[in-house]
């Protein structure tokens, strides 16, 4: 078929004209849900969205915002007419009883006689690190969707429960699967399929025990519209990994030894596109579900993962990934951390699924669909790096002559909140937080000067964290910026103390995430192993240019070059998130990179002892996350006890990098900066 | 019996500041294995073992089983090295 005859919903809608029933649906602001509601808002019939929100106008924006990139991916513009007059948006929460949906609303629903309930809503996350998280979001949130749904639909009423579940909740099973009930007991992946098998499980035996009917749609790797061939918002799966090499590439290519993964030659994937994802949807809906409960939602076609991997391996230019059945000798630290980072998606180098299906076929992908895909993601990721993702830039001269690529993005009236970013880190790493306030605030960061570009000229004898509180003091007198509240993340912790010692006026608040500091190590401040390490290793590669040109040849070069504590090289590298490896390994790239880097942390570790905290009176929320392997939570207590107004907020769930992915820390963030505080600017 | 020489002495008494809970080392002992070296000091290790013999030494898959004990480095790197 040709790729331009793709289904359109539209025809499914003249089926059945005048039909008009209303539904209730969460994961909207999600990629399958968003694309979902953006057709199904212009069929007859309202829609009542459950969206996260501070507010109700603030959830609103937020799904409009993600429905209009969804409807961008297909060159079309907002339904704003059919959003704004059909549209119902409810605040609440999967996570909590009811889904945090209150009396009235529950009265409202129960009076629109709503005909399904679609539950699409899923934790984004993956790795089987965050597996609480995952079982608590996948298994508890459908619970309570369940719960909701009970209380909305009376048990006599044909009302549906639609879970939108994966075609990979069968685990590690291979050949032909079924459109059947897949009993838990069996082996996964990885968490994200176990929770959406056990979610399957909770909703078939909590629907048949209430008379309730229900329906389970499993769809398989969901890609963009294929109208496009554009992602459509998804970063998940082949998205994924392909951004993770994408990113990667310059690192990989000067790699001697290609990385291997190892896999099937035969393995396969399912790939369906979302368009036609949603086809299946609204088909069924408007056909009916007949006696079936489970649909596969998937395509006809299956793509062999070697070849995908050949060709992202190519098109990304990495030219340094290759699938191989086994591997020889030991595996270099790099390999390791590889594998490490990207284990979510080795449960499918190995296997070949032949996901059955009654329902008619979508129309067949084929290679030449998947290279659009491909070439279009990438056009997309080269976008978002030049223009350092989404921010605006301009530059900002310092005091010293030094020109600074400062970062935006929101509103200028907005309070301003300055992001200080971790020595050696790009900009890139606060994006998420930054598009997570920027509804609130006027976000302003800018690329750290000497690392990791390497463009300014580097002077090792003065380059502390007084240098980088002038950069931030003249960049805020540039934009005329006052009163605003500074955060800081691991060694931008330093920084914001700094600045909040050395200019008390120009900061109202300061906030500290996982804070990597100058207290000193003792009996009571704890230091993890991997700061010990890096207090030792980089002291010494700040003294010795050959040691940092042999720690580059050791990462790079040496296949099995391991010196017995594998992991704790992996540690160097750091990271425990797949997105996150390019961007915290960029200080190591070079020897001048690492020398820079690594003079850098080692001056920042000889700074005073309390880290300027005796200087600082102003308030500062100390954020800490307990399971942090990075920086110790005796740190962020250290910072409080010298602080004059120092609050700790210990997250026993939080880890280095939560301001990454995790929306709570936005919250946290947001809670803190709007707070008035009570003394003046001039009482200081 | 461990084997008398300068630049033994010298890996020897890097090894001993860095642990100081041992009072001594024995040549047999595998450095790995018992955690003297690690991926921290081990670039470290090797620059003073390129000290010693005068020239860069390659990393290369048998690096660590070349160095994995002072014996080993003795015989690999040491016996023939002129003295620097």
């Amino acid at each position: 078929m040709n790729r331009l005859e793709v289904r359109d919903s539209n025809a499914l809608q003249q089926q059945t004209p005048g039909s008009e029933k209303s539904i209730f649906i969460s994961g909207a602001t999600g990629f399958l849900g968003g694309h979902f509601l953006l057709k199904r808002i212009t069929w007859p019939g309202r829609v009542f969205a459950l969206v996260r929100g501070d507010c109700l106008i603030q959830a609103r924006q937020r799904l409009y915002a993600h429905l209009a990139e969804c409807a961008d991916s297909y060159g079309t513009l907002l339904p704003e007419s059919d959003l704004d007059k059909k549209l119902v948006v409810i605040t609440g929460d999967i996570t909590v009883a009811n889904c945090g949906v209150d009396a009235d609303t529950i009265d409202t629903l129960r009076k629109e006689n709503i005909a399904e309930f679609w539950h699409c809503a899923a934790s984004l996350k993956f790795e089987d690190r965050h597996r609480s998280e995952i079982f608590s979001h996948n298994i508890g949130g459908t619970q309570q969707m369940l719960a909701l749904f009970e209380t909305v639909c009376a048990p006599a009423s044909s009302a549906e429960f639609i879970h939108i579940s994966t075609a990979y909740s069968v685990g590690a099973a291979h050949g032909d699967i079924a459109e059947e009930r897949h009993l838990p007991e069996r082996k996964f992946n990885n968490a994200y399929e176990e929770s959406k098998n056990h979610a399957e499980n909770l909703v078939v035996d909590w629907c048949s025990e209430r008379g309730l009917s229900y329906r389970v749609l499993r769809p398989s790797v969901v890609m963009g519209p294929r109208a496009s061939h554009h992602s459509g918002t998804t970063r998940f799966g082949v998205y994924g990994l392909t951004k993770e090499i994408f990113r990667l590439r310059d690192t990989l290519s000067r790699l001697e030894h290609p990385l291997q993964i190892i896999g099937e030659d035969a393995a396969t994937v399912n790939l369906t596109p979302v368009d036609e994802c949603v086809y299946d949807m609204l088909s069924l809906s408007v056909n009916g579900f007949g006696d079936q409960r489970f649909f596969h939602l998937c395509n006809p076609s299956r793509f062999n993962v070697k070849q995908i991997i050949a060709l992202i391996d190519s098109k990304t230019g990495a030219n340094r990934v290759q699938m191989v059945p086994s591997r020889e000798g030991e595996p270099s630290p790099l390999q390791d951390l590889f594998d490490t980072r990207t284990r979510f998606y080795a449960g499918y180098y190995h296997s070949d699924k032949r996901f059955q299906r009654s329902a008619a076929p979508q129309p067949a992908l084929n290679w030449s669909d998947f290279d659009l895909y491909l070439s279009s993601f990438l056009h997309e990721l080269r976008i978002e790096e030049a223009g350092g993702v989404g921010f605006q830039s301009q530059t900002v001269t310092a005091r010293d002559g030094t020109p600074l690529k400062v970062l935006y993005c929101g509103d200028p009236q907005l309070p301003a909140l300055l992001l200080v970013n971790a020595y050696g880190m790009p900009a890139e790493f606060y994006w998420p937080l930054a598009q997570r306030l920027s509804t609130h605030f006027h976000i302003i960061t800018w690329e750290t000067r000497w690392v990791p570009s390497l463009a300014h000229p580097f002077d090792p004898l003065h380059c502390d964290s007084l240098v980088h509180a002038r950069d931030l003091a003249d960049i805020a007198n540039t934009l005329k910026i006052e009163a605003a509240t500074a955060l800081g993340w691991s060694s931008g912790a330093q920084v914001v103390l700094r600045t909040m010692a050395e200019f008390p006026q120009l900061l109202r608040r300061g906030i500290l995430l996982n804070p990597g500091v100058s207290i000193a190590p003792s009996e009571q401040v704890r230091v993890t192993r991997f700061e010990a390490g890096i207090r030792s290793l980089f002291a010494k590669i700040a003294g010795n240019y050959r040691m940092a040109e042999k720690y580059v040849e050791l990462i790079f070069g040496a296949a099995g070059a391991d010196a017995g504590d594998r992991q704790l090289l992996s540690n160097i590298l750091t990271s425990t998130d797949p997105y996150l490896l390019y961007m915290t390994s960029l200080p190591f790239r070079t020897p001048e990179s690492l020398f820079r880097y690594a003079h850098m942390m080692h001056a920042l570790f000889s700074e005073r002892e309390d880290a300027w905290t005796g200087d600082v009176q102003r308030p500062v929320l100390v954020y800490v996350g307990e399971n942090d392997v990075v920086t110790h939570a005796d740190i962020g207590r250290a910072l409080c006890r010298g602080l004059a107004q120092g609050t700790l907020h210990l997250d026993p769930e939080g880890d280095h990098f939560g301001h990454y992915y995790d929306a709570r820390v936005a919250d946290l963030v947001r809670a803190f900066s709007l707070q008035e505080s009570p003394e003046a600017v001039d009482e200081v | 019996m461990n084997l008398a020489d300068p630049g033994m002495d010298t890996l020897r008494q890097w090894l001993l500041q860095r642990h100081p809970h041992l009072s001594s080392i024995d040549d047999s002992l595998d450095l790995f294995e018992n955690k003297l070296i690690d991926s921290i000091n081990f670039v470290e290790y090797i620059l003073i073992i390129e000290e010693l013999i005068g020239r860069e030494i390659p990393f290369a898959n048998d690096l660590v089983a070349r160095t994995a004990t002072l014996r080993r480095v003795w015989e690999n790197f040491l016996a023939d090295a002129v003295p620097v």
